[in-house]
């Protein structure tokens, strides 16, 4: 291209000329140079545009009062952190999440047939969480639960961070 | 210079601008982990507040609390069609008609749309955001204490 | 190889040929001082400005509320958010700076003379637009600073005759200051202004090939060297200092941020950036009337300079009397920024 003509060259198979040596050398080197700096420039731009993901924790949150739950029955909470599903079943109370395992919609609870079901795609789940019916690939998340005198707490995961 | 001295020219100024973006991303860490966003002063006529409502001031300003209810609250910023007299409300009395509980649910859940004054109008530009999780406990005592202490004392009303 | 070639060229029909054809070109002898190389640099800065402008887009919020937060996230919790804000700074204030240079440039070498005056008023066009591009820029970051200054710049739009609140209630969105405004230079600065940028910068650097480069006068020399690979490498060099610089001061001035806008205080010491103090040095001396008129003479003046050179060049031939009436007004410029600058 830089019109180094030497008439003994022909198309590809005869050795390179000292110019055109030095030429491909030079030619090479500013390559490498320009695609790493610029390389790195775009890694840093692509470094930028990926979220900070922080680590999941565990926190404890109160999911209101053990009497707001209707006796061998069901409450939906929706908590900051994320919906819950609070059952009483005889003197203990289950915590599941609420939201559905197939692709994140929140169930809902239908009180005639004793079930939950996304309204997204259909999927249904029992009472234990298992799937009944559906696309959903598994129960839904069981979340622990402790009941301090009347309160009912429920360990949720957050990616709050720690504030010191 | 000729042709071939600029080429390498070229090459050795990529070569610079690599070490200079790996700098660059070196003090990323040290940036983002060392230096916090300035304390922000809001009004310079404001009277001083005392350190323990100081946390909570700097949260009400950081979160851009202040940019709709005002600096200490006052309100004023217009927000059309609104209930709240067509304006962002004030919350200097929200010691008074909010309970602790209430509050807190009020800056986590937010307001998803402003209630329309006229319904024929335009729903209002501003609600009140969502702040959900973004606050810890922690710094949720302190924004409450700092909103408490926005009640007018004594000879001024605030009206 | 020339099969895969052909393959190309039945779906592609372009004549690889006369594709090369710009390559080849011909560049005066000139040009091979640096001088001359200052038009391709703003062209290098907003693209450096578009690819660093989108990536702010991605944590930016135009919404009163929120744009102070979300600055303040991106210059502190954002990785590397800093070096892109930095880096977008920067290159705003080089691409005034070095248009500025190139506008200069063309003027002491008369390159706006017959046949291409039309070239010289795109490039007016285009040094408007990149202080539109910086003044709707600067707006965005909703600080004290920002937002004041936004409310006076806009607030003289008012001013104009006839034409002036009109223009001002539409910039706004609005009678006051309002959630809209805050909007609207959003879309202006990422939308609408972008758009005439590029569409500009295609037809001046288009009106130059067609013309071919200006010779210059009195310069003797017919010799020619083609563009590729000479000037090229010359741009390519152009364009790694600009980062290299770029990234180095940003690594050394990182960006901050002010205190956050309060609508009910303007802070006690107010005024505009750099680029914008001849004109505010001019507005504070006289009365609003004149201090118009004053502004509006001048722009027209620059707008319409290749037939003012004209107009002068039959007053007095080769008296150079454009040298002395274009040095007077810069000079007259320099001197109003320099005294807003020093003194304020």
């Amino acid at each position: 291209m830089n019109g180094t003509s030497n008439v003994e060259q022909s198309a590809n198979q005869s050795p390179p000329s000292p110019r055109s040596r030095r030429e491909f050398l030079a030619d090479s080197f500013m390559a490498v140079g320009v695609m790493l700096g610029l390389g790195s420039l775009a890694f840093r731009f692509a470094q930028y545009l990926y979220p900070v993901i922080l680590p999941e924790r565990l926190v404890e949150v109160s999911a209101g009062k053990v009497t707001e739950i209707p006796a061998g029955g069901v409450r939906i909470v929706n908590l900051p952190e994320g919906p819950v599903i609070l059952e009483s079943v005889g003197t203990e109370i289950r915590a599941f999440s609420a939201i559905c395992t197939h692709l994140g919609c929140i169930v809902q609870y239908h009180d005639d047939k004793k079930e939950f079901v996304c309204p997204c795609h259909g999927g249904r789940y029992d009472l234990d969480g298992k799937v009944t019916y559906g696309p959903p690939p598994r129960s839904l998340d069981v979340i622990d639960v402790k009941v301090k005198s009347d309160e009912v707490f429920v360990m949720m995961k957050t990616q709050k961070e720690e504030k010191v | 210079m000729t042709i071939n001295a600029q080429k390498y020219l070229v090459g050795i100024m990529g070569l610079i601008l690599l070490g200079s973006v790996i700098a660059a991303g070196y003090l990323d860490e040290q940036r983002r982990k060392t230096e916090n966003p300035p304390a922000v002063v809001v009004v310079a006529t404001a009277p001083p507040i005392s350190a323990d409502l100081q946390p909570g001031l700097k949260l009400y300003e950081q979160l851009s609390c202040v940019a709709c209810h005002g600096a200490a609250g006052k309100g004023g910023v217009h927000n059309i069609n609104s209930q709240t007299g067509q304006e962002v409300p004030s919350l200097i009395h929200v010691a008074d008609s909010y309970t602790k509980a209430d509050l807190i649910a009020k800056i986590r859940l937010g307001v998803p749309v402003s209630l329309k004054l006229n319904p024929d109008g335009p729903v209002p530009p501003l609600h009140m955001p969502a702040f959900k999780d973004l606050l810890s406990d922690a710094d949720m005592d302190s924004l409450v204490k700092y909103l408490y202490s926005l009640k007018p004392q004594g000879d001024n009303p605030g009206f | 190889m020339s099969r895969l070639t052909s393959w190309l060229h039945e779906r592609v029909p372009v004549d690889p040929e006369e594709l090369r054809k710009p390559l080849k070109e011909p560049l005066p002898i000139h040009l091979k001082q640096w001088v001359f190389c200052l038009g391709g640099t703003p062209a290098m800065l907003f693209a450096i400005l578009a690819c660093t402008g989108i990536l702010l887009t991605f944590y930016y919020v135009p919404y009163p509320a929120q744009a102070f937060a979300s600055v303040t996230n991106i210059t502190y919790k954002v990785r590397m958010g800093w070096f892109i804000r930095g880096i977008h700074k920067g290159a705003s204030q080089l691409m005034i700076i070095t248009v500025l240079l190139h506008m200069i440039r063309v003027f002491f070498t008369r390159a706006y003379r017959k046949p291409r005056e039309f070239n010289w008023f795109f490039g007016v066009g285009l040094f408007m637009l990149t202080l539109t591009f910086a003044f709707t820029g600067y707006s965005l970051v909703y600080d004290q600073l920002s937002y004041w200054a936004t409310t006076i710049g806009t607030n003289m739009i008012a001013d104009f005759p006839v034409l002036g609140k009109p223009m001002l209630y539409a910039l706004r969105g609005g009678a006051t200051v309002n959630p809209n405004t805050l909007t609207r230079f959003y879309d202006f600065h990422i939308g609408v202004l972008p758009m005439a940028m590029s569409l500009l910068i295609g037809v001046h650097i288009l009106m130059v090939r067609l013309h071919g480069v200006a010779k210059l006068e009195d310069d003797p020399r017919t010799e020619t060297y083609p563009f590729f690979p000479d000037h090229m490498l010359k741009e390519v060099i152009i364009g790694l200092l600009l980062l290299i610089g770029l990234v180095n001061y940003v690594v050394f001035f990182p960006p901050g941020i002010g205190a956050l806008a309060t609508p009910g205080a303007t802070p006690g010491h107010i005024r505009p950036e750099w680029y914008f103090f001849p004109t505010y040095r001019w507005l504070k001396m006289t009365s609003i009337g004149i201090g118009m008129a004053g502004t509006l003479c001048y722009v027209t003046g620059l707008f319409f300079w290749p037939f003012v050179d004209d107009v002068l060049e039959k007053i007095a031939p080769k008296r150079n009397l454009w040298l002395f009436v274009g040095t007077a007004c810069y000079m007259v410029t320099i001197v109003f920024l320099l005294w807003e600058a020093i003194v304020g």
